[in-house]
């Protein structure tokens, strides 16, 4: 499964993310910049979990990665690889 | 530049049977590290890198996860629990006691962090205590903040206030004692939130009329099951304007609420006041003349605090009053501002305390709490019928 295209359709299928190409949308703080609400937040952290089978920890949640969609791929992505 | 945080404190958390462990605190923020005494010496002078090794114990916590009313210092109590420590360098260290904000970078960065917290995953902002609480069930330990709420302050089949915490050690213990004090028969008496009707059974049982009002239909169904006396109950959602408009005026000797005024002064929701002048009006129009108000609410100085030093001789240490981060409650004269202001006057003020040696709850948790009241208790009466 390709985690980059399962996030950004995830957030497609909330109303999408602003920007043109695929870097910017990699770019975007999707909670400043309100795309999904305060709890929608947590709809998005068990559709991750149940698509990738992996359990987000409160330090991974917390960190400066998981404020931005690229950085949240990474995050997946690691907790993938350490599965 | 690193500099050691002026929130810090620090202190041996078991000196007896651990000297060498100590507790750094940051009194604001509630973070904590275990560390040994050689560390010490790295806060006077963070940034002066050293080839030397340092114990540390993570003990920070989430400690009100295991109860509104569990011990809320924050960390692990008793060194012996401490297990065994971690070994690092000097880097290492310094990450450490800045992640838990004992060591910081820029003072005036450090302080902009007391802010409201923006979303359920924000970690710069520190928050108001609901925000801490919501963001530790509902993002990190995936818990329903509702039942949990619930399971704070009564038995599970909801028909009692728990023993085995604050709620029954200081307030049950309290309203046992006080409440025949108070109610007389046929006295007419408004519950406002009355949940499942536990406190208003307590005051039906000593002979008074009582109608219990709550907006939860399923609490108000098993209160009405279980009505003994006169008691009655009825769904009613104090935040819809006009609620309480249906109740007949002048129809009560007394009102009662508790753990629920402060939401209108402190609202659950940030930016999303609750109508007090409303609610004032509703209890001068409802009460008979010479009727009492009884407002129950976690006390402005004491409820939260961290419980600090041996249980025989507990202390505190306040951080803020007039001016709360936390926002959990008003200081007592905006408590009662609002009401004096109305016509009200204070005919009575209580400050529950539980008995040092409560069997049914933690030592720690008695000895503070029989020192320091965590609920306050007022009696207002209209001014004219006080005199």
């Amino acid at each position: 499964m390709n985690v980059t295209q399962t996030v950004l359709e995830f957030f497609d299928s909330r109303g999408g993310l602003p920007g043109s190409t695929e870097q910017e949308k990699l770019a975007c703080a999707y909670l400043d910049a309100k795309v999904i609400d305060s709890m929608g937040i947590i709809d998005m952290i068990s559709h991750f979990e149940d698509s990738f089978g992996i359990r987000f920890e409160a330090d991974d949640m917390q960190s400066e990665q998981f404020q931005t969609v690229g950085g949240l791929v990474q995050v997946i992505e690691k907790l993938r690889a350490a599965a | 530049m690193s500099q050691p945080c002026p929130d810090l404190i620090s202190f041996l958390e078991s000196p007896a049977s651990h000297p060498d462990r100590w507790v750094l605190m940051n009194v604001h923020t509630r973070q904590c590290l275990g560390v040994g005494p050689e560390v010490m010496t790295v806060l006077a002078d963070p940034d002066n890198a050293t080839a030397q090794t340092y114990r540390v114990w993570k003990i920070w916590r989430f400690s009100h996860i295991d109860g509104l009313l569990a011990d809320p210092s924050r960390y692990k109590r008793d060194a012996a629990t401490w297990g065994e420590p971690e070994i690092v360098d000097h880097p290492a260290l310094l990450k450490l006691l800045k992640d838990q904000c004992l060591v910081i970078d820029d003072l005036d960065a450090y302080r902009a962090r007391f802010d409201f917290k923006k979303s359920l995953l924000d970690r710069q902002r520190f928050g108001t205590y609901h925000q801490q609480l919501g963001q530790q069930l509902i993002a990190f330990e995936r818990r329903d903040p509702a039942a949990w709420w619930l399971q704070q302050k009564f038995t599970p089949d909801l028909s009692a206030i728990r023993k085995d915490n604050l709620y029954g050690a200081v307030q049950d213990r309290f309203l046992d004692e006080w409440l025949p004090r108070r109610m007389k028969p046929g006295m007419r008496v408004l519950d406002l939130g009355c949940g499942a009707g536990t406190i208003a059974q307590k005051m039906a049982r000593l002979g008074a009329s009582v109608l219990g009002v709550d907006p939860n239909e399923e609490y108000i169904r098993l209160a009405t099951e279980r009505a003994e006396g006169d008691a009655t109950f009825q769904v009613l959602d104090l935040n819809t304007p006009g609620a309480l408009d249906a109740l007949p005026a002048a129809s009560f000797d007394c009102i009662y609420m508790s753990d629920a005024l402060l939401f209108y002064f402190v609202p659950y929701e940030p930016g999303k006041p609750l109508d007090l002048d409303g609610f004032i009006a509703d209890v001068k129009r409802l009460l008979k003349p010479g009727g009492t108000f009884l407002s129950l609410e976690p006390h402005p100085v004491f409820y939260v605090q961290p419980w600090l030093g041996d249980p025989a001789r507990p202390f505190t240490v306040m951080t803020e009053y007039l001016h709360t981060h936390w926002r959990i409650n008003p200081p007592l004269s905006v408590l009662a501002r609002p009401f004096l202001e109305s016509g009200f006057v204070i005919t009575g003020v209580e400050e529950p305390a539980s008995s040092r040696e409560d069997p049914h709850v933690p030592q720690r948790d008695a000895a503070f709490a029989s020192e320091f009241p965590v609920w306050l208790l007022l009696e207002l009466k209209l001014a004219e019928a006080a005199a």
